[in-house]
């Protein structure tokens, strides 16, 4: 059987996000960080499974790209949650956001995944509790920095997207007032808008082709970002959503800025 | 199959309104949360579908071309308003949940469309089984995506207990997101697939696809 395990992008993802994933497993304690890690096997085998059957469906080489899928899925996490709903979760994930497709991730198949485990297990989920994070996490943030800067030096981040979600939030944070209890720069800190606005949104498969188009889908997941969090208390994250609502967009503002049929 | 019977034997698989025609979506999604409601709405719809089509084939040779669609819809709006109103008087609390969705067969494109395509061309009976047939195709759709919804949103089939509960102590976790629209979506697309899948000759053509969507 003729397996191809990494794409010279996987390579790539996978050393830029290890940094975040052992911060991650730091900050979780031994036990959460070992549940975490099995976790990460189960998704990286249940979606290999997934990837096999389809390309013995369709007789095609099995294709990169479960390693960068699991690493994510297993960042994005919240807390360590139960095995039955990580496997579900996963197969969804997968088969709808990629497999459909023939392949091409329209959407990160990550963030698909999780979509589908915040709406399946929104108090409690398989045997654990499902909690949103909403501490500010300056060390996962910080320890972003380092991957973002491999890809960015590599050519596979789209910094004006990163650039303009930078902006929205701060836009938006000028024009609504936050809760006392909030600090303004603790948005930028807080759940995972990091890893999201870094290695998902700035994903240069899901965002848009042209420079001007990429600002302003930054500025509208910054945007997204800030109204979630502030009015739906039940999400205190909001960044797998943004990311999902942008990226639906991110073709059209390439076609929107691009009208004329010029490249 | 006689040839007698294939209006109302072709609907049911081969020319399913929902997955070779994806026609009468909305209702579909809308009332399949459980099993109850979508029997219910699938036999409102059989009740229906049959009696328009049986009586607009009866009057198509008086229909005036110019209004008949005024006069499919009249014919149609007047059997909804009547299984509305045994609903109401019958099954109150049914036709609480149903909402505005049994008023909404008058605009289920299937009713409108089986008068148009095959009732005005046809003799009665035969209109009559077909009828019957689309009404089936489209029961058992809605049937099969509210029972798959029920059972894994809320462990039930029918109000009755399949998956025990673990908050009345039994192993089962309730998918939430069973309960919401998008898991219909989702489970009619897959529906779909399966059904193409089996049978090839439902899927569209690629090569036409790809043009419409290829050229700059």
């Amino acid at each position: 059987m003729n397996i191809k395990w990494f794409s010279k992008r996987d390579q790539l993802m996978v050393l830029a996000l290890s940094v975040p994933l052992l911060a991650r497993l730091y900050m979780d304690g031994q036990d959460a960080a070992m549940h975490r890690l099995a976790l990460l096997i189960v998704i990286f085998i249940v979606a290999f499974g997934w990837n096999a059957l389809f390309a013995k469906l369709m007789a095609k080489e099995i294709g990169a790209g479960q390693l960068e899928f699991a690493m994510l899925f297993a960042l994005l996490l919240p807390s360590p949650v139960g095995w039955g709903g990580v496997v579900l979760a996963t197969s969804f994930g997968w088969v709808f956001g990629r497999e459909i497709f023939g392949g091409k991730e329209i959407l990160p198949p990550a963030l698909i995944a999780m979509a589908f485990a915040i709406f399946s297990f929104p108090d409690g989920g398989f045997e654990t509790q499902w909690i949103l994070s909403v501490r500010p996490d300056p060390l996962l943030a910080l320890a972003c920095l380092p991957g973002a800067a491999l890809l960015l030096w590599k050519g596979v981040l789209r910094w004006q997207v990163v650039a303009g979600a930078l902006l929205g939030v701060a836009v938006m944070l000028v024009l609504i007032d936050i809760p006392q209890s909030q600090q303004w720069w603790e948005h930028y800190l807080l759940g995972t808008f990091a890893i999201g606005v870094l290695f998902l949104a700035a994903n240069p498969e899901c965002a848009p082709r042209n420079k001007k188009a990429r600002w302003l889908y930054g500025g509208l997941l910054g945007v997204l970002i800030i109204s979630i969090r502030l009015f739906n208390p039940d999400q205190p994250d909001g960044v797998a959503f943004s990311i999902l609502l942008g990226g639906l967009f991110a073709p059209l503002l390439d076609r929107a800025l691009n009208w004329r049929g010029k490249t | 199959m006689s040839q007698q019977n294939q209006p109302l034997i072709e609907p049911i698989v081969a020319a399913n309104p929902v997955t070779l025609h994806v026609l009468g979506i909305c209702s579909a999604l809308a009332v399949t949360t459980s099993m109850s409601t979508a029997l219910v709405m699938s036999a409102a719809l059989i009740f229906v579908l049959t009696f328009s089509n049986a009586i607009i084939s009866l009057i198509r040779h008086h229909i005036p071309k110019s209004i008949r669609l005024i006069v499919q819809i009249t014919i149609i709006a007047s059997l909804v308003i009547v299984v509305d109103q045994i609903l109401q008087a019958y099954l109150f609390d049914m036709s609480k949940r149903l909402s505005v969705f049994v008023g909404l067969i008058v605009t289920n494109c299937i009713v409108l469309g089986r008068a148009e395509a095959f009732a005005m061309k046809n003799k009665p009976g035969s209109s009559l089984l077909d009828g019957i047939g689309n009404g089936l195709g489209y029961a058992w759709i809605l049937l099969l995506i509210g029972g798959v919804r029920e059972l894994f949103s809320a462990g039930t089939l029918m109000g009755f207990s399949i998956l025990p509960l673990l908050e009345d102590g039994g192993w089962f976790t309730p998918l939430q997101v069973m309960a919401l629209p998008p898991s219909a979506f989702f489970l009619l697309a897959m529906l779909v697939w399966a059904v193409r899948s089996l049978r090839p000759e439902q899927q569209e053509n690629v090569s036409t696809i790809e043009n419409e969507e290829g050229a700059p």
